[in-house]
């Protein structure tokens, strides 16, 4: 994981967890508010009905009491005959549009006058809902009580049924009226002052209150996703601003690494802990810059020296045999061509350049009397000269540079013939090393068409001549064809460094 | 029917014999007569005792014709005239007697209230009332 979506994850945990507890909590908060801001409202509606039953009521009392006290109740004494009482009562009934009736009872428990004209003169035989005397205004006496038979299906007009609510009445734990159900609901009930054993209860349709609720927490959610996804964006913006400086100087680390171009410029922005560390990192880059741009140049010079030496050593050979200085660099020059013909890598073919100047740096410890001698070498004088391919390798082999030893066996094996009749080993074919069978022919090439103290210069056609009479047997042939093929080139470079 | 043929037949003899109409109260009412003075202020609610007894005056209803020819005939005053009288009243606290619907109901009630009196013609008395006086 990486570090930037390390600290996004930290950020958002450290802000969109207490967010989304915060805003659950306010939301179940919400959601109790509003469930009990229903139950209130129901409440409120509930307390309203049940004052409307109570002053309804409190109506039909006061009616009672009133009627009560008229001069008609003194009809009681002629026993309603002029039936004034039941017709006053009856009209009433309609009246107060009331289910029930009222009766005016006498002493004796028997009715004399009613709404219902059918119990007159019957006994009464029900406790009534509610009664008043009636004292007549003759005697003030008490004559008779008016009494209230009622049924609680009177409520049911102030009831406001609909889908969605439901009233009834509960008259001593059984519940009345009570037209439908809900599987679930939320119910208040508020009992009558009159009588606390008869309650009225609402219920409501919590199937209602949940989808009314369902629609603002959706809202809710929204929200709530809305906030997370902008905490979650400021988030992203915010860390990729803070850590771009970080990231930044991590690309560049790795890409420094990579190509190891140490030159690259780090860019330093701001002035807190990042912008010390790359600036620290620059300093230290610059550093390394300096100390490997050193240590190339100490290596060149040693590289410069080393070439010189061999070249200088070379030519202290040549010096000594009276060779012109220009053989030793022809014969390096042709040695490196014909290395890159045969399909030496140009490493090694500039290796070899550099070592075949020495290829006859053996001859510095043959007696000036042999080596300088006009004229042919008796036979123990050819055995003396033929000893400096020896010796050049003896002393160059002890080095255990890659240079050195190139031209250790150039030296030890430049005088090898092809067809195994060279010497000092008598190697044969491709036992001889490349270096020493391509100097070999270099070194021919140039001898033959030099003026040496025994011989003068010979005309090309006669070398060409000899290579071709010598391929496969003094020369690989392999080097003999490339040499004819690229005759050109050769020649150029005979031309370029010629003797003065 | 039969109600407004006797109507008829008693608003007939009224003009032509006179005293037809009787003030009637319970047989056990303590006076056996009253005098025409003492009847009037009985119901004009002038006062409420005859000789240390309570009286309790007893109007037919106000759209009976024997209403009409007791007020005419016996109080000798004009509708108007009582209204008046009424309104009058009523400020000082006294209100006119109270109504029975039918002579029937008069008599019930005369029986049934110590010290009722009520007017009924003549030829509606049953027996359980006696009769104090006559016009």
């Amino acid at each position: 994981m990486s570090f930037r979506i390390k600290i996004i994850a930290l950020i958002l945990l450290v802000s969109i967890v207490p967010y989304a507890f915060l805003m659950s909590y306010f939301g179940n908060t919400l959601r109790q508010r509003y469930y009990d801001n229903t139950l209130h409202e129901m409440q409120t509606q509930l307390s309203l009905n049940v004052e409307q039953i109570q002053q309804y009521l409190e109506n039909i009392k006061r009616d009672m009491q009133f009627i009560g006290a008229l001069d008609v109740m003194n009809d009681i004494y002629s026993l309603d005959v002029d039936r004034r009482i039941s017709n006053l009562l009856e009209q009433k009934k309609v009246e107060l549009e009331l289910l029930g009736d009222f009766y005016v009872v006498d002493k004796n428990d028997s009715i004399i006058a009613s709404s219902n004209s059918e119990k007159i003169f019957q006994k009464i035989d029900k406790e009534p809902f509610y009664s008043v005397d009636i004292i007549s205004n003759i005697n003030n006496e008490k004559i008779a009580l008016l009494e209230l038979e009622f049924s609680l299906k009177n409520f049911t007009k102030f009831f406001d049924n609909n889908d969605g609510q439901i009233y009834y009445i509960v008259d001593d734990g059984k519940p009345l009226f009570k037209s439908s159900s809900f599987e679930h609901f939320i119910v208040v009930r508020k009992a009558l002052a009159f009588d606390d054993k008869i309650e009225i209860v609402l219920e409501k349709n919590q199937e209602d209150f949940l989808n009314e609720l369902a629609h603002y927490e959706k809202l809710f959610i929204l929200a709530l996703l809305l906030g997370a996804i902008i905490i979650g964006w400021s988030a992203f913006i915010l860390i990729n601003k803070l850590i771009r400086p970080i990231l930044e100087l991590s690309h560049n680390v790795e890409e420094i690494t990579k190509t190891k171009d140490y030159s690259k410029n780090i860019e330093v922005q701001g002035k807190d802990e990042i912008a010390k560390l790359a600036q620290a990192f620059k300093q230290m880059l610059s550093g390394i810059v300096k100390a490997l741009k050193e240590n190339e140049l100490l290596n060149k010079e040693i590289e410069e020296t080393q070439k010189e030496v061999v070249f200088t050593m070379g030519a202290i050979g040549e010096s000594r045999s009276k060779e012109t200085g220009n053989h030793v660099k022809r014969v390096a020059e042709y040695s490196k061509l014909l290395a890159l013909f045969y399909g030496l890598s140009e490493d090694e073919a500039e290796m070899l350049k550099q070592a075949s100047p020495m290829h006859d740096i053996g001859k510095i410890a043959i007696p000036d009397a042999v080596l300088n001698k006009p004229g042919r070498f008796n036979d123990d004088e050819r055995k003396i000269m033929d000893t400096h391919a020896q010796i050049g390798y003896e002393m160059l082999k002890a080095s255990n540079r890659p240079l050195l030893l190139a031209a250790a066996t150039v030296a030890y094996e430049h005088h090898e013939k092809w067809d195994g009749t060279g010497y000092p080993r008598k190697l044969a074919g491709e036992e001889i090393h490349i270096y020493g069978r391509i100097t070999a022919l270099a070194d021919v090439f140039d001898a033959l068409g030099s003026d040496r103290v025994y011989k003068k210069a010979w005309d090309d056609e006669r070398i060409f001549n000899l290579f071709k009479e010598q391929r496969a047997q003094h020369f690989d042939p392999k080097l003999v064809d490339l040499f004819f093929e690229n005759l050109d080139q050769f020649l150029k470079i005979r031309d370029t460094f010629k003797d003065t | 029917m039969k109600n407004k043929i006797i109507l008829t037949i008693i608003f007939s003899s009224i003009t032509l014999f006179g005293a037809e109409f009787a003030i009637v109260a319970d047989k056990n009412f303590q006076l056996d007569s009253l005098n025409a003075k003492q009847t009037k202020d009985i119901f004009l609610m002038k006062r409420q005792f005859v000789k240390g007894v309570k009286v309790v005056p007893v109007n037919a209803s106000a759209t009976s014709k024997q209403r009409d020819v007791f007020e005419k005939m016996f109080l000798k005053m004009p509708r108007h005239r009582l209204t008046k009288y009424w309104t009058k009243m009523h400020f000082q606290g006294v209100r006119p007697p109270i109504v029975q619907a039918s002579s029937k109901s008069i008599q019930l009630f005369v029986k049934n209230v110590e010290g009722a009196l009520g007017y009924v013609p003549k030829s509606e008395i049953d027996a359980t009332v006696k009769v104090l006086y006559e016009f």
